[in-house]
């Protein structure tokens, strides 16, 4: 390269919305990227590491911005400057693509179904480079093959539901790729794929820009990734730049408190069977993460499974009678001891949350048998067996029915089963439990919509509680929440566990999770038991190879 | 709907200049419809007040009227269905008042009159200079000399009415039916579909004629019969919102609380449905309308004298290519307002649910 500019250049840039004027929402940041750089932006939702992308692709509604300060220059391929921010509507769709590209989170909402992917990708090049359809069609299948996909002249005439979600992600990446930006801003593009997976497709990201060049703005909440992938890391937190550096250093030798708390609030291995620091512990300096937890687990097993099959039709005659299967769960044997915290892991599709729906009757099984305390599970009516299980969701924000209040929410499950005298009693019994959760009575007579996640999904565990069941399944209870908010929330586990003595069953597709928590772990894959042991024999003598795949992959540092 | 969705749900409303114009002709035609009997000129049952010497007035006319008293009449007096008339009116040119008898120019045509004499003692009361009284006619008269006016403000009780039940019926049926095929699917989602299917390809039209053939004529069997009709579009919306909430994580948390599955609709799906049902309501209302003046106008509708928009559509559209259209012409407006208020209130609705706006 020419010029000796950076190639992206943020200064003092500052941003606020047109709702809140007086709270920015990104406050005065600046960092450069330079050409064949990765460098990652960090930080928790609602830090502002989205908004800055997509205000240098000129992407937020006009209507929604309220004031804009600073700049943000970058070096187009002619080597001349030119100020994002103060670029009219054509100059930046000239630069959309052609000097500046993007990925996004989500694959499938990226891709047209109805077109294959290979014309997708294609028809971007033939729109920029005025090329001829037949040169477009190898161009597109080196593209392809750059990118690693398999058997590129044939995928090119699938559609984008016929490929895998990493597959997805490449063929976006592909179409991002396709006119040779400078500059590829990519918003979590690993985020909703499995660690198998994200590690194959970071490796290839970090391959293209070593080969091409290109400086690459990688987003990100993952502190595990930012130490595989980026040269330069920057830590944002409620819009300010808390620290930049050099990946390494940074993570190795953080000065901020803020980011040596967000590094810290990870489930490490170090940390099993005590109190995860969270971020406001550690910015208040207490030393109550010391707590230790005694393991509550018995001998005395309380759920058993046996040959359970789980069966979904995939395929019918004219008739509606079922021609094909698509075998969920194959052969389950399990035996769940009172008191224990189970992790079942495994990757998307390994049919570990078709167990747990399985295990609390949500979908029938095909064959088999499941126990609860030695009795067949058919023998409990439903309101009994509800008592009895109990689950806490994924999406903390679609597990509360918004029209109702928090009181009504958590009130009901108790009217329903007759528990409790009258509303008084009910309501006092509530309030108990959201003081156990860590929330105060004053919420009770908001809407879900008025908190945030971690908030909800302590409102969520209440709910499960006020039944007072033996079991709680968590299915990826934690997987929506942010590191910190994550840790507050597995402490809280951890500690109601403790007084309430039930017994978790704790699904999910983490491994430093479901490590940290369990005290023993069942690895899924393919709707088999692949191994089980206790979380220490799995997480460091792994025996099956499989196992051994998932923990490789593991972004660690 | 919560209480704050709701409140912020009415700002937005209000901040639709067509939603307010809605929502005002709507509010003031509900008054109307109410209290039309205190402001009807003419306040008996039905506006039903027929002089044949003055039918088919212009807006404005005005005469004088000698009350004759009716003799052995029954009166009954009703703020809210109207006042039996207890005289007889006779529009005059002009009289003379002498000792024992009243001396009339009977009105017959603006420049034609017949003399006429009556006496003082009538068998029901006397006569006397308070039994001439002035009347003028705003919006004119129809054929058989009934105000125009007052049949207008009657007539909005039925179309509102006809809207209110015809909702009343067919968002009930709607909602249920919508409600389980959507939440149950599988064999009651085929039921439900087919019959669903069955309505739906009869024109509305036809299968409003066959009920009230089935029923017979008249005001209820025609509420009954339209409301059976647009119960499918309110039933078909309920079956796919169901359809997608039922994957919401907050139905499944009701099932796994043990809830039952009626609870689990009627407490925790439908109040969370219930904004685009709104939208289509709102519609169905203004449909409703529409069909009611049609069917009275093919006169299978409501049944004189009760005083109908589309029937006074019917009875006077001749006049529209004569000398005084606006006889036909004001109802027509009337239905049209009220119509257009009501899609104007369905929009509005539907720009305040879009979370985008």
């Amino acid at each position: 390269m020419l010029s000796r500019s950076p190639l992206l250049e943020v200064k003092n840039y500052s941003l606020s919305f047109a709702n809140s004027p007086q709270k920015p929402a990104v406050n005065c940041i600046d960092f450069t990227i330079q050409t064949n750089e990765l460098v990652a932006l960090v930080g928790e939702s609602g830090s502002g590491k989205s908004v800055t992308a997509l205000s240098l692709l000129g992407l937020l509604p006009k209507k929604s911005i309220g004031k804009q300060s600073g700049s943000l220059l970058y070096t187009k391929k002619d080597g001349s400057q030119i100020d994002l921010l103060n670029c009219d509507e054509a100059m930046l769709e000239s630069i959309r693509g052609t000097e500046i590209a993007m990925v996004f989170q989500e694959p499938m909402s990226s891709l047209n179904p109805l077109i294959t992917v290979g014309e997708q990708i294609s028809e971007a090049i033939r729109k920029h480079k005025k090329l001829k359809s037949k040169a477009a069609f190898s161009e597109t299948v080196s593209l392809l093959e750059l990118l690693k996909i398999p058997n590129p002249s044939e995928t090119y005439y699938k559609y984008p539901h016929q490929l895998s979600g990493g597959q997805k992600q490449r063929i976006v990446i592909a179409i991002a790729m396709c006119c040779k930006p400078r500059l590829l801003i990519c918003d979590e593009p690993t985020t909703a794929l499995d660690v198998t997976v994200q590690a194959s497709i970071l490796e290839t990201l970090k391959e293209l820009q070593r080969n091409t060049g290109i400086g690459i703005l990688f987003i990100t909440h993952d502190l595990g990734v930012v130490s595989e992938i980026a040269d330069q890391t920057i830590v944002l937190y409620r819009g300010e730049l808390i620290e930049k550096g050099p990946t390494k250093q940074l993570l190795q030798n953080p000065q901020q408190e803020y980011t040596k708390a967000l590094i810290q609030c990870r489930p490490q291995a170090d940390y099993k069977g005590r109190l995860l620091p969270t971020v406001e512990s550690i910015l208040s300096n207490d030393s109550v993460h010391n707590k230790v937890f005694q393991s509550t687990a018995s001998i005395q097993p309380f759920i058993e499974i046996k040959n359970l099959n789980v069966r979904f039709v995939t395929k019918r005659n004219w008739l509606g009678k079922p021609k094909a299967y698509y075998q969920a769960l194959k052969d389950i044997n399990l035996t769940i001891y009172k008191g224990e915290t189970l992790g079942i892991v495994g990757e998307s599709g390994s049919g570990k949350t078709t167990l747990g729906k399985a295990l609390l009757q949500l979908i029938p099984a095909d064959s088999g048998d499941v126990l609860l305390n030695g009795t067949a599970i058919g023998q409990f009516s439903n309101l009994e067996l509800r008592k009895k299980l109990q689950l806490v969701f994924q999406d903390p924000f679609s597990s509360l029915n918004p029209s109702m209040t928090i009181e009504q929410a958590l009130t009901e499950p108790m009217k329903v089963h007759g528990m409790g005298g009258n509303h008084q009693e009910r309501k006092s019994k509530v309030i108990e439990l959201l003081e156990k959760v860590q929330l105060s009575k004053e919420i009770l007579q908001r809407y879900p919509h008025e908190f945030s996640g971690g908030q909800r999904q302590r409102i969520v565990i209440a709910r499960a509680l006020t039944l007072n069941p033996a079991c709680m399944v968590c299915d990826e209870s934690v997987a929506a929440l942010d590191v910190s908010v994550q840790a507050q929330v597995l402490n809280l586990l951890q500690e109601l566990k403790e007084s309430f003595q039930f017994t978790i069953l704790f699904i999910t597709h983490d491994l430093n999770v479901v490590h940290y928590i369990s005290d023993r772990i069942l690895v899924m894959n393919k709707g088999s038991i692949v191994e089980t042991g206790t979380a220490h024999d799995v997480f460091y003598h792994p025996q099956m190879p499989y196992t051994q795949q998932l923990l490789s992959a593991i972004p660690r540092f | 709907m919560s209480t704050t969705a709701n409140t912020s749900l009415f700002k937005k409303l209000l901040r639709n200049k067509g939603a307010v114009f809605a929502l005002v002709v709507i509010s003031l035609s509900l008054v109307i419809a109410i209290t039309a009997y205190w402001w009807a000129p003419d306040a008996s049952p039905n506006a039903n007040r027929i002089i044949v010497e003055i039918g088919g007035k212009k807006p404005g006319f005005s005469v004088d009227f000698l009350l004759v008293p009716i003799p052995n009449k029954t009166i009954e007096k009703s703020a809210f269905f109207g006042t039996t008339d207890a005289y007889q009116y006779v529009p005059i040119h002009s009289y003379q008042l002498l000792r024992d008898s009243i001396v009339v120019n009977k009105y017959v045509d603006d420049d034609t009159g017949i003399v006429q004499k009556y006496a003082l003692q009538q068998k029901g009361g006397t006569l006397s200079k308070a039994s001439i009284v002035h009347k003028t006619f705003y919006l004119g008269t129809d054929k058989f000399g009934r105000d125009i006016l007052s049949r207008l403000l009657i007539g909005t009780r039925v179309s509102l009415s006809v809207g209110l039940m015809t909702v009343l019926v067919s968002l009930s049926l709607g909602l249920f039916l919508g409600a389980i095929a959507g939440y149950f699917g599988g064999r009651t989602d085929a039921i439900v579909m087919w019959f669903i299917n069955v309505i739906w390809s009869i024109p509305t039209l036809l299968l409003v004629f066959a009920l009230t053939l089935l029923l017979g004529k008249g005001f209820w069997q025609v509420l009954l019969a339209i409301g059976l009709t647009l119960w499918v579009n309110i039933a078909r919306l309920v079956r796919t919102q169901m359809q997608s909430a039922r994957e919401l994580e907050y139905v499944n948390a009701a099932k796994v609380l043990g809830y039952s599955s009626m609870r689990t609709i009627w407490k925790h799906i439908i109040p969370n449905i219930m904004g685009p049902v709104w939208v289509v309501v709102a519609a169905n209302f203004a449909t409703a309308i529409v069909i009611e003046a049609g069917l009275s106008f093919l006169g299978i509708g409501v049944q004189p004298p009760q005083p109908s928009w589309g029937l006074m559509i019917k009875e006077n559209y001749n006049y529209i290519i004569t000398n005084n259209p606006f006889l036909a012409l004001i109802p027509g407006f009337a239905i049209m307002l009220l119509v257009l208020s009501f899609n104007l209130l369905g929009n509005g609705l539907r720009d305040s649910l879009d979370k985008k706006g």
